[in-house]
């Protein structure tokens, strides 16, 4: 069984706790006997420091109580200085680094990207079979994950033409050669 | 030191690069694309450029995107009138093929036309290792009508009928120079091309089912005809189902008006939609034996369906058919002459013949000029 730590106790002993975190360790006070204890010891304490903190004890000089408490904290403070070790400086990148960086993440992205499957719209998987199809600047024969498309991009005043018996034709002329090319795909 | 690390944060981005560009290996001549023409091929190769044509992984499925023009010589001694290319890439579309075709050539003997093959691959990647495309010679078109080659796309009788159509449209176009000299012919060219930018753009797809997968329910309509009377088939009737933007099974009724028999006969499509606009749908053609006199029903199973270049299906309201060409037993053809397809309908709907596309393109890029010296060279 994993108990609250001191802290947890004691602030939980206090009210000062989160109500998730006051909910998980009264869970663990209804099991656990000596977390239990160690609640109600800080309770007492608490209670018991609220019955004598308005009275200052006799003899006592608060002002240079107060100075000594002051200088200790000081001396503390710098003799932790002293002690401890020299932080490292945050790491910040230079720019060159940066764009290497961020050309990198581009290059895997786009690689991610490129290779995921196209989508297929609920047309083309209801279609079964040899289907062929005429649109602007191509014409395509498709048969499950096969596809053969003949393409010609640029060619303008395309004209199309699909048969019954299974075929499909593109003809266009050739804006370099000058000649009419017609393209044809058959389904068997 | 600073530049030490720089190249260090860079050499994983290089090496994505260098990866994925060979992934996308160049395609040669030879390894993923063979060309094959018989040894007493009329046409010879001079020349393949592959350009920018790539074979690359996508995840699963191997892409393959040619861009191809080869540069063909006339190694014959007639001069080349049409030539067809076959294009078969078996292990990827088992279920299809591909052609190529130059209609409306005039190539003299040794010299050299070329040919543009544009084409997207897409296979499963465990589809196997051979040669990825081949060409090969379907058929070469000669000034007299002859034909070389193995004919499996029948590409001797689709070449005919467009030199049959280029023949009667430069004749036309010459007998409106001489009639009304160049203003006269400039007019008909004018006229060309405000039909052709006029005509609808619809996209069509052909589907194998027979059943329809549109929601719409199915009816039958009848189909009405435009008859031609010197054409040597004449439609008697016919029926097709129409439901939403799908045109499927249609069944028609033809008669032999000729003397001859009658082994294919092609039907044009004239497609109105609910709007009252009208365009060229599709083609009914029909390989059949018609004696003199004989009737024969043609009826076709699959579907055609109709868009808009955005997608928007485009409901058919009616269908028009027309007899579009004739092929005889003895291989003559029959087409309609130009004074048949004038009729307003066909002329609105109807796509030009491609020498017609050819010439009026050329008068587009070069002016008047231009069209009347190469009608008086092909005279």
């Amino acid at each position: 069984m994993t108990h609250p730590s001191d802290v947890d106790l004691a602030l939980y002993a206090g009210g000062e706790t989160g109500r998730l975190r006051r909910w998980q360790i009264q869970r663990h006070l209804s099991r656990c006997g000596r977390c239990r204890e160690e609640v109600a010891s800080f309770c007492a304490a608490r209670e018991g420091l609220r019955r004598g903190g308005g009275r200052i004890p006799q003899g006592v000089n608060w002002s240079r109580l107060a100075a000594e408490m002051k200088a200790n904290i000081r001396l503390g403070l710098d003799a932790g200085e002293i002690v401890a070790q020299p932080q490292a400086p945050p790491l910040r990148l230079g720019w060159r680094p940066a764009v290497a960086l961020g050309a990198l993440t581009l290059v895997i992205v786009s690689g991610w990207w490129l290779h995921l499957p196209s989508p297929v719209s609920k047309e083309e998987v209801a279609e079964t079979g040899v289907v062929l199809g005429a649109a602007d600047g191509a014409i395509e024969l498709r048969e499950g994950a096969f596809s053969l498309t003949l393409v010609h991009p640029g060619a303008e005043n395309v004209t199309y033409l699909v048969d019954f018996e299974g075929s499909v034709r593109a003809r266009y002329v050739d804006s370099e050669s000058g000649q009419v090319t017609i393209q044809n795909l058959y389904a068997e | 030191m600073r530049s030490k690390g720089l190249l260090f944060l860079l050499l994983p981005a290089l090496a994505v690069v260098v990866s994925a560009d060979a992934q996308t290996p160049a395609l040669k001549a030879g390894s993923n694309f063979h060309i094959d023409l018989p040894k007493d091929s009329p046409v010879t190769v001079v020349s393949v450029d592959m350009g920018q044509s790539r074979a690359e992984a996508r995840g699963g499925a191997m892409m393959l995107d040619l861009r191809t023009l080869l540069t063909l010589r006339n190694s014959g001694s007639q001069q080349i009138r049409g030539a067809a290319l076959l294009v078969t890439a078996q292990e990827v579309t088992p279920g299809g093929k591909a052609s190529v075709i130059v209609p409306s050539l005039s190539v003299p003997p040794g010299e050299t036309f070329p040919v543009r093959i544009d084409l997207r691959l897409l296979r499963p990647l465990a589809q196997g290792n051979g040669p990825l495309v081949r060409v090969s010679l379907d058929g070469v078109l000669f000034d007299d009508l002859t034909f070389y080659g193995p004919n499996r796309l029948n590409s001797r009788r689709a070449m005919t009928q467009w030199e049959l159509e280029a023949r009667r449209d430069r004749r036309y176009f010459l007998s409106r120079l001489e009639s009304e000299g160049p203003e006269g012919l400039r007019k008909e060219l004018l006229a060309s091309i405000a039909r052709q930018s006029e005509r609808p753009r619809i996209d069509v797809k052909f589907a194998r089912s027979g059943r329809s997968t549109n929601t719409e329910p199915e009816r039958e309509i009848k189909i009405a005809f435009v008859s031609f009377p010197d054409a040597p088939v004449e439609v008697l009737g016919g029926v097709a189902r129409v439901a939403g933007n799908e045109a499927r099974a249609p069944v028609i009724e033809v008669q032999n008006k000729s003397d001859r028999v009658v082994r294919h006969l092609e039907l044009g499509w004239l497609i109105r939609d609910r709007s009252g606009r009208e365009f060229m749908g599709g083609s009914v053609p029909s390989d059949l034996v018609l004696g003199p006199g004989e009737h024969s029903q043609i009826a076709q199973k699959a579907a055609l369906r109709f868009s808009e270049r955005s997608n928007s299906p485009v409901p058919v309201q009616s269908m028009t058919g027309f007899v579009a060409s004739v092929e005889f037993a003895d291989g003559h053809l029959w087409i309609p002459t130009r004074s048949e397809l004038a009729h307003p309908r066909l002329q609105r709907a109807l796509a030009p013949s491609p020498e017609e596309q050819r010439l009026t393109e050329l008068y587009r890029k070069k002016g008047l000029a231009a069209v009347v010296e190469e009608l008086k060279r092909l005279r």
